[in-house]
């Protein structure tokens, strides 16, 4: 555990001194707040609810950008030799690392505080959504930075590990929303592309609810692409 | 540690073993959280339409006002529900203002609501602008459920045409008798001239009109749900206003014609014919016009459909019956004090009520009564009534509501005996129940 928490710690103190980091963390704040601005006028209903399925949207491609670096760089620098014959185990370098992008996500959302400060100073927000959706959005992050650390974990380019992760983001969003349209496909498929839709996953959260069958969805998911990591590298020993 | 010899065969068996670990790891994984999220899934879904009440804990509902949980009641309707019903949100999401936006948002959210609980109740979602197929779709169902309701005004509207037809084969034979009778060298007297040349003229003018109406018939009747009511209006007035204003006056005008001595004998004969076929002609359109207003519309019918094509509204298709709820009518106004106060959207909101009270309405051949026993003056239930509200839900939920006075009414003339209480239609199951009042010495008394 202590060794899974220095990682994280390196991790987030690197993420901090890059500067794509800031890149990352200004374009959130700056789309994230015109998305705020948007839907934020007069009249307008104090709730988050269509703020959150933005974030969502955009979450598909800065996510990414945060979790590349992760055993990529390790890769291009070389110092994943040194990584790998310190006295860690391949889990807790993907725990690590995936604790500190998560740390580092965290810090992403701080700027939806002045949100709502804003809908609080200017109506009478209803805080129960808005923290299911913060919940959610957490809930959201932690499985794009699984499976961005698990692509890191393939290639010793960063740019390749952005790219094929927000394909894949991309896929879970926007791709099952188009394909689970296409009245071909069999009906089982489609109901599989709709289950597995972030946004309708995510969609709950948005609401004010928290569901077990979310909850469940999100976790799994994150442990596979986590699972996924810890055996990519450790496939490197042997191939 | 690096092989130093990377390509020998040890490597080789190594590098298979590990790999086909590796393989079967990964796939294995990925079949316990697919197997994980299905039984949770489907663990779920059956845990809500079992027993609503256990998923409570499990899709905990954080809004203030719990949005989306579902009343006890709408479960219960629900979890008794025989036969398959449909329940279609018929919206066109690009709303023109922010009010309706948001309310199209928040029926949405409810319908979805209500296809947890059941397994025989599915629940979609239609633009009607987009989905133009699904919407079609949709519409061939509704207009199946009103099929037999419908027959005698197809029957009447067919026949109606067909009359229609009629007219416009005969006005030819009839127009060309009048051609002819108009030609005979002998028809010199102007009025006479005149009047069968007139008669001529307009009997071409109906001609070409009849096609533009049978046109316009013919669009009506190709609509997805089409509009009966106005294709019999239309097929009735076309129809006696031929046997009024052209048949009828045509028929007087040859006879007078006939009965001028220096009409020749020639035209006569000709006028003659024309007369018989126009009489023979006008008693089929007199039959037809009968038909057609004999006929009684489909009020309901006519409901549905106006509802479905102006406004956005929820439709339930149950086995037999279809119900819309025009989202107009999910909303009530709220005082803007109070609406401040509270989420004003939530507080007027009452499509919980409406589309269980339909649902309800739709399982049951007579709806239930309730009468509430007014003891003292002051009304119980109307426009100042203080169980007004109790009595607008009711109302809601498809019951009838009525109003007993056992104490007979006071009017100017004096104390008037009291009426006999309202009775429920026949055929009617008769139980009851009562509900207190507020008042303890005087008993509301409900009947269902």
């Amino acid at each position: 555990m202590n060794q899974t928490l220095t990682i994280a710690k390196r991790e987030v103190t690197a993420l901090f001194y890059s500067p794509i980091a800031y890149l990352v963390l200004a374009v959130f704040a700056l789309v994230a707040s015109l998305l705020f601005v948007g839907g934020f006028f007069p009249g307008a209903p104090a709730t988050m609810r269509d703020s959150f399925g933005g974030f969502v949207f955009l979450m598909v491609f800065l996510v990414p950008a945060i979790s590349m670096r992760g055993l990529a760089e390790e890769f291009n620098a070389g110092s994943i030799e040194m990584l790998m014959t310190a006295p860690v185990s391949d889990t807790q370098v993907i725990l690590g690392k995936w604790l500190g992008a998560f740390c580092f996500f965290c810090t992403l959302l701080v700027p939806m505080l002045v949100h709502v400060i804003l809908l609080e100073f200017y109506g009478q927000p209803e805080y129960g959504p808005i923290f299911t959706g913060l919940v959610g959005l957490l809930f959201v992050g932690g499985l794009y930075l699984a499976i961005g650390i698990f692509i890191s974990t393939l290639t010793s380019s960063q740019l390749i590990a952005f790219l094929i992760t927000v394909l894949i983001t991309g896929f879970l969003t926007i791709g099952v929303t188009l394909l689970g349209r296409v009245e071909m496909l069999p009906v089982w498929l489609r109901d599989g592309m709709f289950y597995v839709n972030i946004n309708q996953q995510f969609g709950a959260f948005a609401k004010g609810l928290i569901d077990v069958r979310n909850l469940v969805f999100f976790l799994s998911a994150t442990a596979l692409f986590l699972f996924f990591g810890v055996v990519a590298l450790q496939s490197r020993r042997w191939r | 540690m690096a092989d130093p010899n990377p390509s020998s065969p040890t490597q080789a068996a190594r590098r298979a073993k590990y790999g086909i670990n590796v393989t079967i790891a990964v796939v294995a994984a990925l079949l316990i959280v697919i197997g994980l999220n299905v039984i949770v899934d489907r663990g779920f879904r059956r845990l809500s339409e079992g027993s609503p009440g256990a998923t409570e804990w499990l899709r905990y509902d954080l809004t203030a006002t719990r949005q989306y949980s579902l009343s006890p009641q709408t479960v219960r309707v629900l979890s008794e529900l025989e036969g398959d019903y449909t329940i279609v949100a018929l919206i066109d999401p690009r709303a023109q203002t922010l009010e309706e936006v948001v309310q199209i948002q928040r029926v949405i959210d409810l319908v979805q609501e209500y296809g947890r609980y059941s397994p025989r109740l599915t629940v979609e979602r239609i633009n009607p602008a987009t989905d133009v197929t699904q919407a079609d779709r949709l519409y061939q169902r509704i207009l199946e459920r009103y099929e037999s309701a419908l027959q005698p005004m197809i029957d009447a509207t067919r026949e109606g045409r067909a009359a229609l037809n009629t007219v416009g084969e005969q006005l030819a034979a009839v127009t060309a008798l009048m051609g002819a009778a108009a030609e005979e060298d002998g028809l010199t007297n102007q009025a006479s001239r005149g009047m069968v040349e007139g008669v001529f003229k307009a009997f071409q003018r109906l001609e070409s009109d009849l096609g533009a109406v049978d046109a316009q018939v013919q669009r009506e009747l190709d609509q997805p749900l089409p509009g009966y009511t106005r294709v019999r209006e239309d097929l009735a007035q076309t129809l006696s206003q031929i046997d009024q204003t052209f048949l009828t006056q045509a028929i007087n005008g040859f006879q007078q014609v006939n009965r001028v001595a220096d009409t020749p004998d020639g035209a006569k004969d000709k006028l003659l014919q024309a007369i018989d076929r126009m009489t023979e002609l006008r008693e089929t359109v007199r039959q037809a016009v009968t038909d057609l207003q004999f006929v009684e519309p489909v009020e309901d019918y006519d409901r549905t459909r106006t509802s479905l094509l102006t406004q956005e509204s929820v439709v339930i298709l149950g086995p037999q019956r279809v119900r819309v709820v025009p989202l107009s009518q999910m909303f009530r106004a709220v005082p803007r004090d109070l609406a401040e106060q509270a989420g004003e959207l939530e507080l007027g909101f009452i499509g919980e009520e409406k589309l269980t009270g339909a649902l309800l309405a739709m399982s049951m051949d007579n709806p239930p009564m309730v009468v509430f026993v007014q003891p003292g003056r002051a009304p119980v239930i109307g426009d100042r009534g203080q169980y007004e509200y109790v009595a607008q839900r009711l109302r809601n939920a498809n019951m009838r509501v009525e109003q007993w006075l056992p104490a007979g009414q006071v009017t100017q003339f004096g104390q008037m005996p009291a009426a006999p209480p309202p009775k429920p239609s026949r055929g009617r199951r008769r139980s009851g129940l009562s509900c207190p009042s507020r008042r303890q010495t005087r008993a509301t008394r409900c009947r269902s």
